[in-house]
Formats: C-alpha cells, sequence, structure tokens
C-alpha cells in the first residue's frame, strides 16, 4: 500500500528523518515506538502533506503513486488519513457540516454527487456509536469545548466516516483514561479489513494491549532501528528505550 | 468641521412634500426646525471625529436626488418579489421600497399583541405615540443625516409592542436603484417585558442607490429587542443607518450587522442606557472585497448603574476594502458598577486592505469596569493543515476558517431563525454549501 524508501526531511535546516524506510501492505497494522524527538511524529505529517518540511531525497509510494507531489487534500482524497495529536478547534462549523464537507469534497473528487442528507445522517449515526458519542455531538462545533478525550474520539469519528485505506494515528493514546482508550481503540479494531492499513504512533506499549499490531518499528534518530512483531512493543515496556540507544550508538 | 453644500434641493423637497403629504401639525413642526438644522449643519467633514474614515460629501455629490417618492414600482413588481418568498399567513412581513411603505408587498397580522402599521397610516390617524416619539429619542439632531431625514422622510414603519407581548418582524429595505435617495423613519416603542425581533435586509435592485435611514427606539422596563440587519446590497449602494436607542431598566438591545457587499454602509447606534441593569449588546461582521467599505460608529452612554454592554466588531477584508470601528463609551458619574467592552477583530486577506478601530472611553465614574481591545488575526498554517487533510480544498479550508472567524458574533445572537438565517448567508457569502 505504502513503500516509504530512504526518506530524508529537514525543517529549518535541521535534519529530522535520516534515510527512514519502511513498507506496509494492506491488512496490516504497525505501531511506531520511540523516544520523544525522535521524528515519529514528523513522519505522519510528512505522510499527510504538512507544509514546512523540506524534502532531500528519498520517495514515497503510495498505491504506487508519488505521495510527495500531492497537496494534502488530494493526499486524503486518495485515501490517507491523520488522527491528529492536537485536534484544531473550527467554532461555528458543526461536526454534521464539517464531515459532509469532508465527505462531499471527496467524492467530488472522484466525480460522484454530493452524499444525500439521508444517507449522510445514517453514516453518521452508525460511526457515531463506534466511538459511544452522545446525539448532541452533530450539532456541536468541531472540537470546540471538547475534552482532550473527546478530541481525540473525535478523530477516530472522522477516521471512521471517512473509510481510509491507510490511517495514521499520531500519538492518539496520549492524555486518554482507561475509558477512552479502550472506546479508541475498539473503533481502530471494528474498523480493521483486509483492505486498509494503519500506523500506530505510540509511545506506550498500554494502547498496542487493545489494537494489536502485525509490526512493531522503533523509531531512534530519524530511522527505524528495530522492527518485530507484538512482543517487541513488550519489551520496550518493560526494559524502556536505553538499550536500542545503546544497540544503535555501538553501531 | 462642515462642508458647504447646495441645501435648496432639500428645502424645496420639503415644502413639495408638506405640500403632498397630510401631517399632524406637531410633525410639520418638527420637519420645518429639522431642515433648518441641516441647513444650519452642512455636513460633516472628514475633520469631525466621527467622520474621520468617510467622506459624506463626496457621496451627496454623486447626484443622488431627494424627491417625493411615488408608490408607483409597477416596473419592478416582478423583480422585488425575487426577494419575497412565500411565508405563512400569520407573519409580519414590511416591505419598503425607495423609502416608502409597500402595501401591496406587506404582510401584517391584526393583534391585540402589537400595532404594526406604515408610518405615513399612523400619522395620519393621528397614533398620538407615533407623533411624540418622532425625534424625541434624536433629540436635538445635531448630526447632519438625522436632520435630514427627520425633515424629509416620507413614511417607514411604526411599531409598539404591547406590555408583556411579543411581535416578530421581517423588514426588506428595496432599493429600485434609480439614483434617488431613500429616507425610510422607523418608530418603535415596546411595553414592559415585550419583546421585538427583527429580520432587515437591505437589497438593491439594480444600478445605484443612497438611503439615510433612521430608527428612534424606545423601551419600557424589562423590554428586549433583537435586531439582525443583513446589508448584502451589492456594490453600488450607499446606505446610511441611523438607531437612536433609549433602554429602561432591565431592557436589553441587541443588534448585530452583517455586512457583506455595498459601496459604503455606514451603521450608526446611539445607545442611551438609562435604567438599572440594562445590557446592550452590539455585533458585527463584514466580509467585504474591492473598494468596498463599512463605517460602524457605536456610541453608548451609561447613565444608570449596573448597566452593562459589549461590543464586538470583525471584519474580513480582501482587496481595496476597508473596515471602520468607532466606538465609544461613556459613563456617567451616576452609572457605578457599568461594565463595558469593546472588541475589534480582523482578518486582511490583501495588502490593500485597511481597519481602523478607534476606541474612546469618557469615564467619570469611579468603580466601573471598561476595557478595548484590537487584534488582527491570520489564519494559521496548523489549521488550514486540517482541514486540508479531510480532504478539503485548501479554498474551501480557508472559507470555513473564515466563516469559524464570525461565529462567536453570530452565535450571540439568541432567536434560532433569525441565527440561522444569518448563518446561510454568510455561508454562501464565503461560497460555502451546507
Amino acid at each position: 500500500m505504502i513503500q516509504i524508501n530512504n526518506l530524508h526531511v529537514s525543517i529549518e535546516g535541521k535534519e529530522i528523518l535520516k534515510g527512514l524506510n519502511l513498507t506496509i501492505n494492506k491488512g496490516e497494522v504497525h505501531a511506531i515506538m520511540g523516544p520523544n524527538g525522535t521524528g515519529k511524529s514528523t513522519l505522519g505529517n510528512v505522510l499527510s502533506g504538512k507544509d514546512g518540511y523540506t524534502i532531500s531525497e528519498g520517495t514515497v509510494l503510495f498505491e504506487g503513486i508519488d505521495l510527495l507531489e500531492l497537496e494534502p487534500e488530494e493526499r486524503a482524497q486518495m485515501g490517507l488519513f491523520l488522527a491528529f495529536q492536537y485536534p484544531v478547534e473550527i467554532p461555528g462549523v458543526s461536526n454534521a457540516n464539517f464531515l459532509k464537507a469532508s465527505i462531499n469534497e471527496i467524492r467530488k473528487s472522484k466525480d460522484l454527487a454530493p452524499i444525500s442528507a439521508t444517507d449522510f445522517l445514517k453514516l453518521m449515526r452508525e460511526k457515531m456509536e463506534l466511538v459511544e458519542m452522545k446525539k448532541d455531538f452533530i450539532s456541536r462545533s468541531v472540537n470546540v469545548g471538547f475534552s482532550g478525550g473527546e478530541k481525540k474520539r473525535n478523530e477516530i469519528l472522522q477516521m471512521a466516516m471517512l473509510d481510509p485505506k491507510l490511517a495514521i494515528l499520531d500519538e492518539t493514546d496520549s492524555g486518554l483514561d482507561i475509558d477512552a482508550l479502550r472506546i479508541v481503540a475498539n473503533g481502530v479494531n471494528k474498523l480493521r479489513t483486509e483492505e486498509n492499513a494503519f500506523i500506530i504512533i505510540t509511545h506506550y506499549q498500554r494502547l498496542l494491549d487493545h489494537i494489536v499490531p502485525d509490526f512493531v518499528h522503533v523509531m531512534y534518530d530519524g530511522k527505524i532501528v528495530k522492527s518485530g512483531d507484538k512482543s517487541l512493543a513488550l519489551e520496550l515496556e518493560e526494559k524502556g528505550y536505553d538499550w536500542i540507544k545503546d544497540e544503535v550508538e555501538a553501531v | 468641521m462642515t462642508t458647504i453644500i447646495e441645501t435648496s434641493i432639500y428645502s424645496q423637497t420639503l415644502d413639495e412634500l408638506l405640500e403632498t403629504q397630510q401631517l399632524p401639525e406637531e410633525i410639520v413642526q418638527k420637519k420645518i426646525s429639522a431642515i433648518q438644522k441641516f441647513e444650519e449643519l452642512g455636513l460633516p467633514s472628514m475633520k469631525h471625529e466621527e467622520w474621520k474614515y468617510t467622506y459624506l460629501a463626496k457621496v451627496f455629490k454623486k447626484g443622488f436626488t431627494p424627491g417625493i417618492q411615488t408608490n408607483n414600482n409597477n416596473n419592478y413588481s416582478e423583480r422585488i418579489k425575487e426577494y419575497l418568498p412565500a411565508i405563512s399567513s400569520d407573519k409580519n412581513r414590511l416591505v419598503i421600497v425607495d423609502g416608502i411603505f409597500s402595501k401591496e408587498f406587506s404582510q401584517i397580522n391584526t393583534s391585540t399583541e402589537y400595532h404594526i402599521s406604515s408610518l405615513a397610516d399612523a400619522w395620519e390617524n393621528n397614533i398620538q405615540t407615533a407623533t411624540e416619539l418622532f425625534t424625541s429619542i434624536t433629540k436635538q439632531q445635531d448630526r447632519a443625516l438625522t436632520a435630514l431625514n427627520s425633515a424629509l422622510c416620507q413614511d417607514g414603519v411604526f411599531i409598539e409592542v404591547a406590555d408583556e407581548c411579543t411581535a416578530q418582524i421581517e423588514l426588506l429595505l428595496i432599493h429600485t436603484g434609480q439614483m434617488q435617495m431613500s429616507m425610510p423613519r422607523i418608530l418603535i416603542q415596546i411595553g414592559v417585558n415585550g419583546y421585538l425581533s427583527i429580520a432587515e435586509q437591505v437589497i438593491l435592485l439594480e444600478n445605484s442607490s443612497f438611503s439615510n435611514v433612521v430608527s428612534e427606539i424606545k423601551t419600557a422596563e424589562g423590554a428586549m429587542i433583537e435586531w439582525v440587519k443583513i446589508q448584502d446590497p451589492g456594490a453600488n449602494m450607499y446606505h446610511f443607518d441611523s438607531c437612536y436607542v433609549q433602554q429602561a431598566t432591565k431592557s436589553n438591545y441587541h443588534c448585530t450587522t452583517v455586512s457583506l457587499s455595498g459601496e459604503l454602509i455606514r451603521n450608526n447606534q446611539f445607545i442611551e442606557i438609562q435604567g438599572e441593569n440594562a445590557h446592550a449588546d452590539l455585533g458585527g461582521i463584514s466580509i467585504l472585497d474591492n473598494k468596498e467599505q463599512t463605517d460602524n460608529l457605536i456610541i453608548i452612554r451609561h447613565s444608570a448603574p449596573n448597566t452593562t454592554s459589549n461590543q464586538l466588531y470583525k471584519n474580513i477584508l480582501n482587496g481595496e476594502s476597508t473596515g471602520v470601528f468607532n466606538g465609544k463609551i461613556v459613563v456617567d458619574q451616576i452609572a457605578q458598577k457599568t461594565n463595558a467592552f469593546q472588541s475589534n477583530k480582523n482578518i486582511l486577506l490583501s495588502d490593500d486592505a485597511a481597519a481602523f478601530f478607534r476606541p474612546q472611553l469618557e469615564i467619570f465614574a469611579d468603580d466601573v469596569k471598561c476595557s478595548h481591545g484590537a487584534t488582527s488575526y491570520q489564519i494559521e498554517d496548523h489549521e488550514l493543515f486540517y482541514l486540508r487533510s479531510r480532504g478539503i480544498s485548501k479554498e474551501l479550508s480557508r472559507s470555513l476558517l473564515m466563516y469559524a472567524f464570525a461565529a462567536d458574533v453570530v452565535e450571540e445572537i439568541e432567536d434560532t431563525l433569525l441565527r440561522e438565517g444569518v448563518k446561510s448567508k454568510i455561508a454562501s457569502k464565503l461560497k460555502i454549501e451546507f
């Protein structure tokens, strides 16, 4: 689904990603772990097309297409989704209106007619149940006055509504209590199919208790330095990251 | 401080008006003294502190003619009807065409709760309140445009809401665009705990027009007004709107102006808070382009203790457009515990657009809270990225964020229908389809 090859990225002259390689096939869930400041969030942002990064080397192919050439909205229209660590508040725009705009823009890019009001409401109700949102949520402004947990659940709701091929969850678990974590994880698990894929960026093992990954990668100093299966996450939880740093620096 | 213009045309118009229209003697006298006042004042120059950014004489030199208006708009009937979607029979719709109340297009429900009529009818039928109210709040007419309206208004609207009663009104100010000056007068009196809501629209059918509308609003204890003015007449309209409001104890005046187009829109609000625990809430959002200009002048005088006022004006300015917010708060010595705030926020989308904010505080009481602030706002990249990452085009993402910028002005509107109406107007101005 996506092939990242030797990706070098810098911001304001400082190199953050230093030759990252990662291939993800459909049906897979990849967890990316690692200490703070190693480039995990940068990876999510660069894949989604955020401005301000300089890509000096490397390629990213998404469904065979050069992703780095595309605008952020074109990437989303192709089926890429980023669940933000810090979602933006949009006063005066209801969740329903926002999601309708989003769905219709994506449909427009595929030459499809706008979704009917009935179909939209049906879809929204169904997906809201998935993340256990109350009914009044439909008319509330996007993320305005939401608790941290609600904002993250809203990201999962948006993901459910847009049904992406590849979803990147950027520290969606940070700041969540046990219940919110369970709701978010349930949401993701119900959306997992043989046709889509997930990248879960996280510091902690605890989300991976609920969303079992097929692969676990450790990022350090702008690269993936270790990959394994779910047992790697447990090992990291137990031993911390220092042994990885030691291993990398010993090479 | 004044500009000399040829004023004889205005006094001639008044002569003509007094010959053709049957008016109570008291009104005739008020009109004569108003034209004298107008001639004495002349037009304010840009040195006048209330006219720093708007050159009124230039507008007067464009050749708009006062003249007596006849209610003969047959040529425009079809065009006017386009602005009048069907409404249910229990609604009130007041249509003013070129300053004259149109019986043909208006719909008034008779009710014991209120009295609504054309101002000409109210005067002709010698309705005492309509005679007394006229110029009772504008007082000595020391503003030229107000004096001119007092002198030359032929018609308009008279609304009286009874104690504990409610009236809801749709008001359309339609201008056919024949270079005429229209000067309707709106007189409103609201009884104890009465409620009035007005959804106003300013419309120009073609070419260019000048309007100078003056409203006088008198509230009894506990009265509430919610007034929304949607000003989207298109490029060639010169629209001057002055509201004079007298607020009694526990009354509430809330006016929101939504200025979406117009060569020049001037909104004056002169508010006298005379009773304790009264509140005034003024909001405005302008979304302008090209050489359009809105100029909002708000003067709120707190003359009673424990009163509050709030002013929030926002501009989204593109092209060479200009947004002016001139806000003055006066707190009399007796008005202790006054809370008064003014805020101005702007998005400038082009280097040639300009926003001006002139806050003025005149405080004679010692125990008050007053503040003012102005900020310019920019759409942030990370906000734009969030929306675009949801598949929304850059252009629509920007529009949605501008819509969000306007939201707090709009969310203040308590009446759901009015609020939703304003939201949809702003959305369509920003080319958003919800």
